[in-house]
């Protein structure tokens, strides 16, 4: 019981027992709180450290007498009081946090350390919900429910002032981030204000063109090779142009496969056989070569060394299901693309409706 | 007083200690790796899938992945097969079972799944929708339904993913003299039987019924406008190689054939087919087929030789001669 509620009882009871209105007014003026003409305190206390001899030679305690009570912060400022405040490191703030990559699964934050020592530690909690749950940013840079001790890192380990992602995080939601420091024992802060930034949703963005310059084209896709005379290495004058565009943590592929393992002629029961080599070399046969790729950002995307051949050198288009463009990371403006080529021979029996239909796929690697 | 107080306390007390033991909200680890390949990503189509995905946290007997689709309708009998996955990547093990309800695949029967390890698995897969994007889920869950691992992903549609290639291959016919004269390798002489060096033909087509050669002689003779006199041709067209008699005049043609790269039988004519030394056909001044080849081609070699020798009187000169004119054709 503080002291003000210890002389309320007191008073109620003395109140009661006081027959005469003139000892009333005299407990009421005794107890009337401490106050000016423009404020009032309206609570107080003492507390009951200190006093006397408390030190020797080898210890002393530190010790302060009296300590605030009552409301003495906001949410967000906090009035602190006493020795733990007095002792306690510096606030720290979450300087930026935001998604500077519209990444999906991961947010950057800098903490602004107020001029903490380079010793003092920090703490991240983050929660998707406004702290309806909380996690924790692991020292590893992932999230969890559980914090330790581990996972207090300086402000250099939290990379001062470029920062650091925190991942593993859930696609299309806001996430609220706050932090506290801590130098030393009994130092520890109470949590920053908290700042919010939202990862977007995974993104994947694909398109086939066929032209022989880079520009937009409509469906239904066709590459004519005319007249594929025996030991001549015919291509395409159209180029299969793809765009690929995708937030995945690691990028995305761009496969080919072909329906008839080659050109086929239903008509002559025959087929250009798909191959992988020098057509100028091999006496028949059918087969792509990526010729360019280039991306606005990000990346980059490259062509797997199959398909990455020049002359008449060709990678195979068969059944299988092949990575022909490959990106490790995200990108956007992703574009590539590649050309048809095919040879026949004194064997290849004449018909008008050699075909072979290739399927162009891109997937996202998140 | 002191109950309606004790009353609270244990009513503060009891709310307290549910909500200590209420179910907190997780957030489940996203996948190293996850990847959704629709093998079509025509709007409204069968695709199948391919999945690919590395665990974050270690997954096994009982539990299950579970693919949630936005926007794709997944088949309800499924098919899991673990062919023809990417390297790198290792096969799902277990023995594996999977069926679609809904808008989920569910797969179960898969054993420990590891850390770190890239696995992939097919499944026959989803209907494609008629938008162009969606994200879909891949998780793994307990047999109790909780989350393990999850990681959403964007997949994508088109109007149309496939190119079509077409082209033509022309009627081919080729037919090439090594040379145009062929001259015997020694005078011709009343005892012996005298050949020339030969001339060489390559024939290519791509003629499904193959190829036909035919010879006309211009003289049916070896003719010398010095003397006036010739050497005719010997024999008579009766589809069988003759012999010349040294001694006596006579002139024939004999033809060596060797097959090309192909399924076909390449054959000399019958009146054409001599030993290249002593026996031959009968020349004429119309055309007579020397030889032929069943199917398409690559290659076809013949070898023509004159073989001759004379009489005894035959008068000298050095410019006895004949022209053989060649052709052939393909058998479309």
């Amino acid at each position: 019981m503080d002291l003000l509620t210890f002389i309320g009882y007191k008073y109620s009871s003395l109140a009661k027992e006081m027959k005469n209105w003139k000892q009333k007014i005299i407990l009421f003026s005794f107890l009337v709180l401490p106050a000016s003409s423009n404020y009032q305190l309206e609570g107080f206390s003492f507390g009951n450290a200190g006093g006397g001899n408390i030190g020797s030679s080898n210890y002393e305690v530190e010790a302060d007498i009296g300590e605030l009570s009552n409301q003495i912060g906001s949410s967000n400022y906090d009035l602190g009081a006493g020795l733990a405040f007095v002792r306690q490191a510096s606030g720290p703030l979450i300087a930026t946090f935001d998604n500077p990559g519209n990444f999906y699964n991961k947010l950057h934050f800098v903490i602004d350390n107020q001029g903490n020592p380079s010793d003092t530690k920090f703490a991240l909690a983050i929660s998707p919900d406004n702290f309806g749950t909380t996690f924790y940013v692991k020292s590893d840079h992932t999230v969890s429910s559980e914090l330790t001790l581990d996972d207090y890192q300086t402000y250099a380990q939290w990379g001062e002032t470029t920062g650091t992602t925190v991942i593993g995080l859930l696609a299309s939601t806001t996430y609220s981030l706050k932090v506290k420091a801590i130098q030393g024992e009994f130092t520890e802060t109470g949590w920053s204000p908290v700042k919010t930034a939202m990862t977007v949703a995974p993104l994947l963005s694909f398109d086939i063109d066929v032209a022989a310059t880079d520009i937009p084209s409509s469906p239904p896709y066709t590459v004519n090779l005319g007249d594929l005379y025996p030991g001549d290495v015919i291509t395409g004058s159209d180029k299969v142009w793809i765009s690929l565009e995708t937030n995945g943590t690691s990028g995305g592929s761009v496969f080919v496969y072909g329906q008839n393992a080659g050109l086929e002629s239903i008509s002559v029961g025959y087929s250009i056989p798909a191959v992988s080599g020098n057509l100028g070399a091999l006496g028949s046969g059918f087969g792509i070569q990526g010729v360019g790729v280039t991306e606005a950002s990000g990346g980059p995307l490259s062509l797997e060394v199959g398909y990455s051949g020049s002359g008449d050198t060709v990678g195979i288009t068969d059944t299988l299901v092949r990575q022909i463009f490959v990106s490790q990371a995200p990108l956007t403006g992703g574009r590539a693309s590649f050309i048809v080529k095919a040879k026949s021979d004194n064997e290849t029996p004449a018909a008008s409706d050699y075909a072979e239909i290739l399927t162009v796929i891109g997937a996202a690697n998140y | 007083m002191k109950k309606i107080f004790y009353k609270i306390s244990v009513a503060l007390f009891a709310f307290g200690f549910l909500f200590l033991c209420l179910p907190v909200k997780a957030q489940a680890a996203a996948f190293s790796l996850a990847r959704i390949r629709y093998d079509r990503m025509k709007q409204s189509t069968l695709s199948s899938l391919q999945v690919t995905f590395t665990p974050a946290t270690t997954a096994g007997t009982g539990d299950k992945i579970i693919l949630i689709f936005g926007a794709a309708v997944p088949e309800t009998t499924q098919t899991v097969t673990v062919t023809e996955i990417p390297t790198g990547s290792t096969a799902l093990p277990g023995t594996l079972t999977a069926v679609g309800s809904g808008t989920s695949i569910a797969v179960s029967g898969f054993s420990t799944l590891n850390v770190g390890t890239t696995y992939a698995f097919n499944l026959t897969g989803v209907t494609n929708p008629a938008t162009d994007k969606a994200i879909d889920t891949i998780k793994t869950v307990t047999s109790g339904g909780a989350t393990i691992d999850e990681t959403r992903v964007a997949s994508y549609y088109l109007s149309n993913d496939q190119v079509v290639i077409t082209a033509s291959v022309p009627p081919t016919f080729t037919f090439i003299l090594t040379g145009n004269t062929d001259a015997f390798t020694a005078d011709l002489d009343s005892t012996a039987v005298r050949t020339t060096s030969g001339i060489g033909l390559t024939v290519s087509t791509n003629a499904p019924r193959g190829w036909t050669g035919w010879i006309k002689s211009a003289n049916a003779a070896l003719s010398s406008v010095t003397t006036g006199e010739g050497i005719a041709t010997g024999g008579t067209v009766n589809a069988a190689a003759e012999e010349c008699v040294a001694g006596t005049d006579c002139y024939v043609l004999s033809v060596a054939v060797t097959k090309g790269s192909g399924a076909g039988a390449l054959t000399a004519d019958p009146e054409y087919a001599g030993n290249g030394t002593t026996t031959g056909g009968t020349l004429t001044t119309g055309y007579l087929p020397f030889a032929s080849q069943t199917k398409k081609v690559s290659n076809d070699l013949i070898v023509f030789k004159g073989i001759a020798t004379i009489v005894a009187d035959k008068a000298a000169g050095t410019d006895y001669t004949d022209t053989w004119t060649i052709v052939g054709a393909g058998n479309f």
